[in-house]
């Protein structure tokens, strides 16, 4: 999928993957590729500008941690971070309705369209 | 850093197109560091070769100019996070400072309390109820007290709870 189509739509995909837990960059990136089955072609760099604004708007805290002998920065969800998750999913749902209902309407009309053709 | 490293040489070019506080570059720089060291891993598990590894890992992770630009405003809200979380804090130490500072000046068997007792004691016979209320509380505690308590001569009952 486009970078393009997934503007607007990063910030709340990145809370919905740290819903499950806190995870560290890569791995918020990963788990954002496995859950789109490969579809996000979105690069891994631009995760860290949303997350670093996320934290600066409170929806998430972070840590360091050493693993492996490795420094890692660590995300996790605030309590204003879980509420936006809720609130973005409700408002993601009622898009894509109204989404399926624009493309559902416009497919029955091209299909009414060869019928009567 | 060597500077044959291709990572090396996109966290050079990374930390040149940031224009955040050093703070900010220095955190994203580390976390960039970290996020290609365990992408190459990952790569060379798929079976690439170490060079390709790191070709790969940089490819995914994008150009360093662009991701630097979209780092750009968020060092001031950090920076608005810092004074509003600090702020209030010095704020709360320094009030709490000052009260203690307070508390100790004028708790029976301070410096502060002990020098106002002896000045009202030289100056003023009336006062000395007042030394004798202080000697008396403090006797519970120190020597510097108990001594109080015993020099300086006792009012009658009636005139000190009359006080």
């Amino acid at each position: 999928m486009a970078t393009g189509e997934l503007q607007g739509h990063v910030e709340g995909m990145l809370l919905a993957v740290l819903s499950d837990g806190p995870l560290h960059g890569y791995g918020v990136a990963d788990e954002l590729r496995r859950r789109s089955g490969g579809e996000f072609d979105l690069a891994e760099g631009t995760i860290y500008p949303a997350l670093h604004r996320m934290e600066s708007a409170g929806l998430l805290s972070s840590r360091w941690e050493v693993v492996g002998g490795r420094r890692r920065r660590v995300y996790a969800l605030s309590s204003s971070g879980r509420r936006a998750v809720v609130d973005r999913r409700s408002t993601w749902r009622a898009f894509k309705v109204a989404v399926d209902a624009v493309f559902g309407a416009e497919a029955l009309d091209g299909a009414e369209a060869l019928e009567a053709g | 850093m060597h500077a044959n490293d291709p990572i090396d040489s996109y966290l050079h070019e990374l930390r040149r197109e940031l224009r955040v506080s050093r703070w900010a570059r220095r955190r994203i720089v580390l976390e960039a560091r970290a996020h290609l060291q365990e992408a190459v891993e990952a790569e060379r598990t798929h079976g690439l070769k170490q060079d390709e590894a790191i070709e790969r890992a940089l490819a995914r992770f994008g150009v360093a100019g662009e991701t630097a630009r979209q780092f750009d405003g968020i060092s001031s809200k950090h920076a608005v996070l810092l004074r509003r979380t600090l702020v209030p804090w010095v704020a709360a130490v320094a009030v709490t400072s000052m009260a203690s500072a307070t508390v100790w000046a004028f708790q029976p068997g301070s410096s502060a309390a002990r020098a106002g007792a002896h000045a009202a004691a030289a100056h003023a016979p009336a006062a000395r109820t007042r030394v004798h209320d202080g000697a008396a509380a403090d006797a519970h505690g120190s020597a510097r007290g108990r001594r109080l308590a015993h020099t300086i001569p006792r009012q009658p009952a009636g005139r000190a709870r009359a006080r």
